[in-house]
């Protein structure tokens, strides 16, 4: 009994009525989550009921656009459309705009523009054509600078290219000696001898790297070297000096190495020869024979004036060269080009 | 393979959207499907990745339309009085009369966003609490209390319509 007359065990304060605490615990609100609800708390049955509402089976309605999804997807896979209306909806008229759906930036259907890296974060110059744009342009300065320190070199420009532009006599007849097929379209390169074509003088011993026309041919190279100082200025003339000691095996080998070449020339017109510029051969040096003759076109100034050749500067061959033909022809060393 | 995955995730998608955006959730749903579209040809992953990336795809496109509506707010032409308004049933009283989806959504509409979200990511969409907190961007712990706490909102909505007892005691 306590003073209030009233046992302790009557009233235990231990048990509360159901209404007092908590009618259900987290436990139950994971089992209303999880679908298990066998044994939730009575209070969590409306509960229970509105979220089993939300698992409910999909209604007619919910499934009824299940065709437009389908036109949408073929669409997209497609790649035809971004979206397509829904007009299996029957709901579509003809005066019914259908716009596309606010697609975020994200999403659009990127097209090959929009796939381009933007142009702040482009590489400049990296792949693509502009590389090669720059490597063309880079090779057309070298080249157009080997060109230009070629001519100031040699003093001239070679072959046809210098008679084009500088109006070099000499240039021509040597380009037009050294190509057989374009010696005949060539005017004054009166030439008194069939000269080797080019496949000939290429496949001999000189190397390519001897002249800048290497399709020329020694003969050519001899009637150059030989040319008046007059019509050349001493840097070709250098040039060629320079190429003919190689082919010849030495300076003082040239002269006997060009005789061989030009023996026809000095047979049919060995005084109107030019002189050979470092001396010791008939002429003599200093001797400019008949330089100042007025030449045009040809290669010397013997051939084809003394022959009165009736093509002139056509550089046909020995039928009409007279007396030298026959030396022209049977010339060993045009057509085999002598291996030094 | 398509109409398979669209029937089985269709219906939860929308009733997602419908809690979330009453007005638009047929157009964030076509929205969503666009972008798991494009992107489905390079999906690798289970179901529970596939349904995590359906919804938090959903999700995002609710937080574009969401952020378009701030930015271009649409107003009604003409003021309708409140009278005119039609008016509907308490939503509990519904919830009670007919238990079906169209009352349970309106009535997950009244709780705050993030305890809906969470109670319809889970009941509806499946996902367990750690898919969910990487979806919404949040711990599991703090999913899990939002779901209680959705729970017992919801059982307050209910109980106020007089709709739920305490082990018979009617409040």
């Amino acid at each position: 009994m306590s003073e209030n007359g009233v046992p302790n065990d009557d009233m235990p304060d231990s048990q509360q009525p159901p209404s007092w605490g908590p009618a259900y615990h987290d436990r139950d609100l994971d089992a209303l989550l999880s679908g298990d609800a066998g044994n939730i708390p009575v209070v969590l049955r409306p509960v229970e009921s509105t979220l089993a509402a939300l698992r409910a089976a999909p209604s007619r309605r919910e499934l009824s656009e299940e065709a437009a999804a389908r036109a949408a997807f073929r669409a997209i896979v497609q790649r035809r459309v971004p979206w397509a209306p829904p007009a299996e909806q029957g709901i579509v008229t003809a005066d019914t705009l259908i716009l596309p759906p606010a697609i975020g930036p994200a999403e659009r259907l990127l097209t090959p523009a929009d796939r381009r890296t933007p142009r702040h974060r482009r590489r400049r110059g990296g792949g693509g054509w502009g590389g090669h744009r720059s490597v063309i342009a880079l090779t057309s300065v070298a080249a157009a600078a080997v060109i230009v320190i070629a001519v100031a070199v040699t003093g001239g420009l070679p072959g046809s290219v210098g008679q084009t532009f500088g109006g070099h006599p000499t240039g021509a007849a040597a380009s037009s000696a050294g190509t057989g097929r374009t010696q005949n379209s060539l005017e004054g390169t009166g030439v008194s001898h069939p000269t080797p074509p080019a496949a000939v003088s290429s496949a001999g011993s000189a190397p390519a790297s001897v002249s800048p026309s290497a399709a020329t041919s020694p003969t050519t190279f001899c009637r150059e070297l030989f040319e008046p100082l007059g019509r050349q200025n001493r840097t070709m003339w250098g040039a060629l000096l320079r190429q003919l000691t190689q082919l010849a095996g030495g300076r003082d080998k040239i002269r006997s190495y060009c005789f061989r070449y030009l023996s026809s020339d000095f047979a049919q017109a060995p005084g109107s020869y030019p002189a050979f510029p470092f001396g010791g051969y008939p002429g003599g040096p200093g001797d400019r024979g008949n330089n100042g003759a007025p030449n045009p076109g040809s290669g010397h100034s013997g051939g084809n004036q003394s022959a009165g050749d009736p093509h002139p500067g056509t550089g046909e061959p020995a039928p009409s060269t007279g007396p030298g033909a026959s030396a022209a022809d049977t010339h060993p060393s045009t057509d085999t080009h002598p291996q030094y | 393979m398509f109409a398979v995955l669209w029937r089985d995730a269709n219906p939860a998608l929308t009733r997602y959207l419908r809690v979330l955006a009453p007005e638009a959730a047929e157009d964030i749903a076509a929205e969503t499907w666009v972008s798991v579209l494009r992107g489905l040809v390079t999906f690798t992953g289970d179901e529970t990745s596939w349904r995590a990336w359906l919804f938090t795809t959903a999700r995002r496109r609710f937080l574009d339309q969401a952020r378009h509506l701030r930015r271009h707010p649409v107003e009604p032409l003409d003021d309708i009085g409140s009278a005119q308004v039609p008016t509907a049933p308490d939503a509990a009283q519904l919830a009670m009369d007919n238990i079906a989806t169209d009352s349970a959504i309106a009535l997950l509409s009244k709780l705050p966003e993030q305890q809906a979200q969470v109670i319809m990511l889970r009941v509806v969409a499946g996902l367990d609490t750690d898919v969910i907190a990487e979806i919404l961007g949040t711990t599991a712990g703090n999913v899990r209390v939002a779901a209680h706490r959705g729970l017992r909102k919801l059982e307050t909505l209910l109980s106020a319509g007089g709709v739920s007892s305490r082990a018979g005691v009617t409040l």
